[in-house]
């Protein structure tokens, strides 16, 4: 289950009861922003037509697609552990992006979406971006292919830190 | 810190701390290290850092200490620097990897500087550590 909370126009959080936090999500222009800003003002009042409660219900769809989107990939990172692994590079960046002593889910990938979700800055994207990079260059290396598990795991902690640097980068940008 | 402005990262780390030359050439290749800051110092340095503290005597700790004094004489560079990305680099791959360990905080507080201190404390804060040992 996750929950969709508007707090206003530019900022949507979404959460779950077992995540832990809830996650900042936006794909609007700053246009759709403020129009659906200026929609929620009129809704309820005489001059809401047909025509501006289409335009709402599509707006608020393009927010529920991203909301859904995340809902599918970012549990998984902020509640699992790094995988097992036995090649050498992909034990030292999974080391990297889970420290033992973190009491937090998720690693480095839910320390970049809780800088999200606050609002704060993204001091983990930096790091998120350079082990993306290594694991990258390791999985692409047809020199030393990785084998099945080894492979499989990596790419899933390539596509759960490639959604949080998007995340991240959005906000950054329209934020 | 000027020369911090302008330099490489990886190259100022090389330069300032020559002790960890022959380590780096080793394994910047097998981790897919070379231009990518995050792994040279959250990884190469790191490693080193807990390599020299784990074998730390009475025989070696002049010489030890040397090196780790100066290493954290960098780190702190970084923490003090003006330039963000220089600091989440100290903080996010420097200090969580050296911190993340059980007994980090014990091992390396007497090194740090004030400021690295401080994101120290930020860390310690965010996983619940007790950071008594940096006041």
């Amino acid at each position: 289950m996750y929950n969709l909370e508007v707090r206003d126009a530019h900022t949507f959080f979404v959460g779950g009861e077992n995540w832990g936090f809830a996650v900042w999500v936006h794909n609007l222009t700053p246009e759709q922003c403020a129009r659906l800003e200026q929609l929620y003002v009129q809704k309820g009042g005489t001059g809401f037509s047909e025509a501006s409660a289409r335009e709402l219900a599509q707006l608020e769809a393009l927010v529920a697609k991203e909301a859904a989107f995340v809902k599918a990939t970012i549990p998984k990172s902020g509640k699992l552990n790094a995988p097992i692994a036995s090649d050498s590079t992909l034990v030292d960046a999974y080391k990297n992006l889970w420290r033992p002593r973190d009491v937090n889910p998720g690693g480095t990938i839910g320390e970049l979406l809780r800088e999200v979700e606050s609002g704060g800055p993204l001091t983990h994207l930096a790091k998120a971006k350079g082990r993306l990079q290594q694991l990258l260059n390791r999985v692409n290396d047809t020199s030393n292919p990785l084998s099945a598990a080894d492979r499989a795991g990596a790419e899933r902690v390539i596509s759960d830190l490639k959604d949080a640097i998007r995340i991240a980068e959005a906000r950054a940008t329209h934020g | 810190m000027d020369d911090l402005f302008h330099a490489d990262p990886i190259e100022f780390l090389l330069e300032r701390l020559p002790a960890i030359r022959d380590v780096y050439s080793l394994r910047a290749p097998l981790l897919y290290a070379h231009g990518n800051p995050h792994v040279v110092y959250g990884s190469i340095l790191v490693d080193f850092l807990h390599s020299l503290a784990a074998a730390r005597s009475e025989a070696n700790r002049a010489e030890t200490d040397s090196i780790l004094f100066r290493a954290f004489n960098l780190i702190d560079y970084l923490s003090s620097s003006e330039q963000i990305e220089f600091q989440n680099l100290a903080e996010t791959s420097v200090l969580e990897g050296l911190l993340g360990e059980r007994g980090g905080m014990e091992q390396f507080a007497p090194y740090m500087g004030s400021a690295t201190k401080r994101l120290a404390k930020r860390i310690a804060d965010r996983w619940a550590l007790d950071f008594s040992i940096l006041d």
